[in-house]
């Protein structure tokens, strides 16, 4: 019943603080509204009993990804868009786009759900998910590593000012 | 124990949302901010559905760990290339972007 209240209230959040990012005018906080959903993204990780994750997508991406993507906002100065001035046949083709997608996603996902098997089993700890990717998702693991290398080398390589 | 379908149609929902906001924004720092979105919606879809299986979540959690590593490699790639982008042309707006355009 509580889990049920709290589910309700962090979603209001995190629709109310998407929307919020995607109409403000102002980029910085534009950024704070998406900071704070994946913020609220984390209480419902942690509703559903995976706190590793939560605690993964604080630092993650509260964290470093809010501070990176506030340091290009200021580096870049962009220009603040106007709503107005925005293609009104552009948006409502996007617009449409969304509809046509929501229709069988939302009825896939249902149906989908009615397949699943009901959830009655303890909740995988920390220990457990540590085992699963040391072990069977050993080779998966490495080639992340191996992924962020490269994010990280490619990153700087590009970001770097000519010579 | 929260129904898996309310999480399910949250994740649905805030993945339309981040959609539309990435086909009608007109800013590629905007536009990667919507890509994080809909990262964080998939991922948790991912783990309300695995939360529904006897191991109790864990294949969930262990894709739902790759996705946050994906996103985190994007958004740090993504970012450096609206830099350069910046750098060459002064304007990090998705409208000036169509060398491919014809």
């Amino acid at each position: 019943m509580t889990g049920t209240v709290l589910f309700f209230m962090i979603s209001g959040v995190i629709v109310a603080s998407a929307v919020a990012m995607l109409v403000s005018r102002d980029f910085v906080r534009s950024v704070l509204f998406l900071l704070l959903a994946l913020c609220s993204f984390a209480g419902l990780y942690a509703l559903l009993d995976a706190t590793f994750l939560a605690l993964l997508q604080v630092f993650l991406y509260a964290g470093a990804v809010t501070v990176v993507l506030v340091f290009v906002v200021m580096l870049t100065r962009p220009q603040i868009a106007d709503f107005s001035a925005l293609l009104q046949k552009q948006t409502a083709y996007a617009a449409l786009a969304v509809a046509a997608i929501s229709l069988p996603l939302v009825d896939s996902l249902v149906r989908l759900v009615a397949t699943l098997p009901g959830g009655g089993a303890p909740a995988a700890t920390t220990q457990d998910l540590a085992r699963t990717l040391m072990g069977e998702y050993a080779i998966p693991f490495e080639l992340a590593s191996v992924v962020l290398l490269a994010a990280l080398v490619g990153a700087i390589y590009l970001a770097k000012e000519a010579e | 124990m929260v129904p898996p379908l309310y999480f399910i149609i949250l994740g649905a929902v805030v993945f339309l949302i981040a959609m539309l906001g990435f086909l009608t924004r007109r800013s590629l720092i905007q536009a990667l901010m919507c890509l994080e979105l809909m990262t964080a919606a998939v991922a948790l879809t991912f783990l309300a559905i695995g939360r529904t299986m006897p191991d109790g979540g864990l294949q969930g959690m262990a894709i739902a760990t790759f996705i946050i590593v994906i996103g985190a490699a994007e958004v740090g790639m993504g970012l450096a290339i609206v830099m350069l982008y910046f750098r060459r042309h002064g304007d990090a707006s998705t409208d000036d972007i169509d060398l491919l355009g014809g």
